[in-house]
């Protein structure tokens, strides 16, 4: 082994650390063999000197607290070449996403344990009864919280439409309530002023009195399911 | 000599001899190894954990023949190692001394 392929291989080997710590060692040895060699040695007596190169890396790679046999997961990595290289990217991003994933279900698990743990909370009589049915239930719990997920979205989905549907009917009412009441202003102050208006002054305030209760039990019946839903969440 | 005997010894060796002067690689690992019979690769590890623990600072300086050379420096951080290091490494000959004398060797 002469000096380059010494330090080829300490390069392929060391390929774990930082760059600039590898240029490092590498520059210390490439310096060390040259001195030995302008000492009167050979190159290649500079280089068994070292003694055997595997011990040699290891003992540089334990000084940087690494585990020296991970270089043979890494060994086969490395055979693969370029195309490692350019699949890098797609592997980080395929990385992410699948670390997305995982976390998603990791929550879903998370949700079926904490539903799991309140139907254990239910009176004694329902838990005896799911004990009762033995391991094949393990596998109906899940079909069961499976159908309860889905029962859920659609709720959620219904409650959505019911109160888009709602709004619907607010903003018009609301509206009306408020353009009402500026029309009995208008008739309030023409009445006063002599006009024969009070049969419409007095339809006007229905109509505001009306729209605004309507419009108030929409609002009043939105928040309270917003709030409702609130509290489930936390 | 054994192996693991000389791989705690010789970091306090290297910082003894940082100590002194600075020196650059080559000549810490002459140095050593007139004391010790040492791999020629082993002390450069040493040199780059140390330097990764502030122990040592390292400086290029040109040298008449060759290319610069890296020289290392013994911080304040270094120096108190060393105190330590020395410490226990005088109470740890002292105590397997007793050990051996007690045992009838020596």
């Amino acid at each position: 082994m002469n000096k380059k392929e010494f330090l080829n291989v300490m390069e392929k080997r060391l390929s774990v650390l930082e760059a600039q710590e590898r240029e490092d060692m590498l520059s210390e040895y490439a310096q060390h063999i040259e001195l030995k060699m302008e000492s009167g040695m050979s190159e290649q007596e500079a280089i068994d000197d070292f003694g055997d190169i595997d011990s040699l890396i290891a003992e540089i790679l334990e000084a940087y607290h690494i585990d020296p046999s991970y270089k043979e997961q890494q060994k086969k990595g490395a055979a693969e070449g370029i195309g490692k290289k350019a699949s890098g990217m797609f592997n980080k991003s395929r990385q992410s996403l699948s670390n997305f994933m995982e976390q998603q279900k990791e929550k879903q698990e998370q949700r079926m344990e904490q539903k799991r743990k309140e139907d254990l909370e239910k009176p004694p009589r329902w838990r005896r009864k799911e004990e009762g049915e033995g391991s094949d239930s393990r596998s109906r719990d899940v079909a069961k919280a499976a159908a309860k997920k889905t029962g859920e979205i659609i709720k959620k989905l219904l409650i959505i439409c019911v109160k888009i549907l709602l709004v619907l009917v607010l903003l018009p009412s609301a509206f009306m309530a408020l353009s009402s009441m500026f029309g009995f202003g208008v008739m309030a102050v023409l009445l006063l002023q002599g006009y024969p208006l009070f049969g419409a002054a007095l339809v006007m305030l229905g109509c505001v009195m009306g729209f605004g209760a309507l419009s108030l039990f929409i609002v009043t019946f939105i928040i309270s399911r917003w709030t409702e839903r609130k509290d489930v969440e936390a | 000599m054994n192996a693991q005997f000389k791989k705690g010894v010789l970091e306090l060796m290297v910082l003894a001899a940082v100590s002194s002067r600075d020196m650059y690689g080559y000549e810490l690992v002459a140095e050593v190894s007139k004391v010790v019979n040492v791999k020629e690769g082993t002390i450069y590890p040493i040199l780059k954990r140390l330097t990764n623990e502030h122990y040592f600072e390292t400086y290029l300086r040109e040298s008449s023949e060759g290319p610069p050379r890296k020289y290392y420096h013994l911080t304040a951080a270094g120096i108190m190692h060393l105190d330590e290091t020395r410490k226990e490494w005088k109470e740890f000959c002292r105590n397997v001394n007793g050990f051996l004398k007690e045992q009838g060797y020596e």
